[in-house]
């Protein structure tokens, strides 16, 4: 049986990812025409190499279809049910770092925490007429992180592009979105809450729980990760 | 099934009125009250035109529109049938029964109160009779004595409506009173022109910065909150900045919410707390003195009635008296009710219209096949 990693199709995580991947001895032969997704590694024909997308990795991992694969850790906690039952977030690659974070407008210089969060929430109802809206695209991240603030009253809308924007263009009040260096939260004049980061994600290698792991797949795996794990660059 | 029979006669012999409620339902009065943690909860759909539909999660919200959509003044409804819910244990499909009393002069807190808070407690344990069950406990809490704690204990009042929604949630209530404890909740933002205008407290020069502030970002100035409402929430935060809870109120809040005694002996270990902390609690003690005393007369022999003080579910919704039946044999209430006054007014009414009820689950009934 071959032990199947997924990469990344395109992008700096792709780029990122083959460069680990040679470093470690690991080097990746892309697919022969463009529109192909399966690679392979030279010399190594137990190893196959799929290239999807960053969100169907995680789906794939999750599924058992593939045995590991990278992708960021956002993607995977927000996309499958039970993570940590289903995978295994192995080893952080030092690349795609990014938080996902609650971001309120600048001018609401009374809310600083998510308590404060929770107060203005409260009241939204009884003033506006209306719940407080959050615009994100991580619905699963945002209810379990204000589920653990108890914050119950808010309800969400889904953006699934220019999330920043959402707040003047008046479609939501806050929003709950990804950023790396928090220039874009503050060129739309917002900022995020002190204890509003509900996670410091970056590419992980996920290994699947539920694909299925023979004898030389398992040490196919433990060879492959102490490689990787030696040639991490931690920034 | 028997149960369900013998509930519809049950409600029928009480002449309550019994509303149609069809099985698809809209899932935003569900999502705008109960919240998004529902949603991964309910089973939805979505009709031809877009509207989000969910399977009928329960009975009170539409029993509630029902209400509203005839403009009755006072109304006694009951319901039994099959709710939708994804739950970790137990199938997702099973039925419920309840009573919901909503309209009249029954505001929590109140002398009228009283009467149907009772009502709908007797009514809980002869609906769970009918089905055979005459023995077991009941547990009751009351927001409104805690309410009326945090009011004699004199707090400000962002902080009583802080613990206030912390009532039935033991881990954020402990939260809050860290936070309380803590110096430094003052605001943080290091602009001198706003911390001048926090200085003197200038309400005009905050709500100042935070028009500009607002124009800058182009956020709407309607529709949401307004320049005026953060700048007041902004100095009563800067004003709270130099209050903290003395170790006496944390000890008092804690000691209160951990009682926990017989019905019978609550009005007298209510009377010795607030004796001992040199409390005055005012009309909340002689109300629920006198509810105390008719819960405790209109329940069976057989059934151990008791108060818990830190009982109560954290929505905003709910006000006044909660309870849950349980079991001798089961850790899992067979029912739960309390009172709801502020839901009516969520669902769209004009103003607050009080009402309570309950909610048997019929498959923890013993013996049932659900």
């Amino acid at each position: 049986m071959n032990l199947i990693i997924a990469i990344p199709s395109k992008g700096r995580l792709k780029e990122n990812a083959l460069e680990l991947f040679a470093n470690a001895g690991y080097p990746v032969l892309l697919p022969k025409d463009n529109r192909g997704y399966q690679g392979a590694i030279s010399n190594r024909p137990d190893l196959e190499v799929a290239f999807l997308s960053a969100s169907e990795i995680a789906r794939e991992l999750a599924n058992g279809n593939v045995h590991m694969g990278i992708t960021g850790e956002d993607l995977a906690r927000e996309n499958i049910a039970a993570p940590d039952s289903r995978l295994e977030f192995s080893l952080k690659l030092g690349f795609g770092q990014a938080d996902v974070i609650v971001a309120v407008p600048e001018a609401w210089v009374d809310v600083e925490t998510m308590a404060d969060l929770d107060d203005v929430a409260a009241e939204f109802r009884s003033r506006y007429g209306r719940r407080l809206r959050i615009a994100t695209k991580y619905w699963n991240l945002t209810q379990k992180f204000f589920s653990d603030h108890g914050i119950a009253v808010y309800r969400i809308v889904e953006s699934l592009g220019a999330t920043e924007g959402a707040p003047a263009a008046g479609s939501a009040d806050v929003i709950v979105d990804i950023t790396s260096t928090g220039s874009t939260i503050r060129a739309n004049h917002l900022k995020i809450l002190e204890d509003g980061i509900i996670l410091h994600s970056e590419a992980n290698l996920i290994v699947s729980k539920t694909a299925s792991w023979n004898k030389s797949a398992i040490q196919a795996k433990t060879e492959l990760l102490a490689s990787l794990a030696q040639n991490v660059v931690i920034e | 099934m028997p149960y369900i029979s013998k509930l519809n006669n049950f409600f029928a012999e009480q002449e309550f009125s019994i509303p149609e409620i069809p099985l698809l339902q809209p899932a935003d009065p569900f999502l705008d009250t109960a919240g998004e943690d529902l949603r991964r909860r309910i089973f939805m759909t979505n009709d031809l035109g877009g509207e989000t539909l969910c399977l009928r999660p329960e009975f009170t919200i539409p029993v509630c529109l029902a209400h509203l959509a005839n403009n009755n003044d006072y109304g006694k409804y009951a319901y039994c049938g099959k709710v939708f819910r994804q739950r970790r244990n137990g199938p997702e499909e099973f039925f419920q029964a309840g009573m919901e009393f909503i309209g009249g002069n029954q505001q929590a807190g109140t002398l009228e109160s009283i009467s149907s808070d009772v009502d709908c407690i007797t009514n809980a344990l002869d609906a769970l009779a009918t089905c055979g069950m005459n023995k077991g406990s009941i547990v009751v809490g009351d927001k409104a004595v805690f309410e009326a704690l945090l009011i004699a204990l004199e707090l400000p009042q962002a902080w009583r409506l802080r613990l206030g929604r912390a009532f039935g949630d033991i881990q954020k209530f402990e939260n809050d009173l860290q936070l309380f404890e803590s110096s430094e909740h003052g605001i943080q933002s290091r602009d001198s022109e706003l911390h001048l205008a926090l200085e003197y407290m200038n309400k005009q020069a905050v709500t100042d910065w935070v028009v500009d502030k607002m124009a800058t970002a182009s956020l709407p100035t309607i529709g949401g909150r307004t320049a005026l409402d953060i700048a007041e929430r902004t100095i009563t935060k800067a004003d709270l900045a130099a209050t903290q809870l003395s170790a006496k109120q944390r000890k008092i809040l804690r000691a209160f919410l951990s009682i926990e005694v017989p019905m019978a002996n609550a009005v007298e270990k209510l009377c010795e707390f607030s004796k001992l902390m040199e409390l005055e609690m005012g009309d909340a003690i002689e109300i629920f003195a006198q509810r105390a005393k008719q819960i405790d007369a209109g329940i069976g022999d057989q059934i151990t009635a008791i108060w818990r003080a830190n009982f109560g579910r954290p929505l905003d919704y709910y006000t006044g008296i909660g309870f849950e039946i349980f079991r001798d044999d089961s850790p899992v209430p067979v029912c739960g009710g309390g009172r709801y006054d502020h839901l009516m007014n969520l669902l769209g009414a004009e103003g607050e219209i009080p009402a309570i009820g309950f909610s048997i689950w019929i498959d923890r009934l013993k013996g049932s096949l659900q």
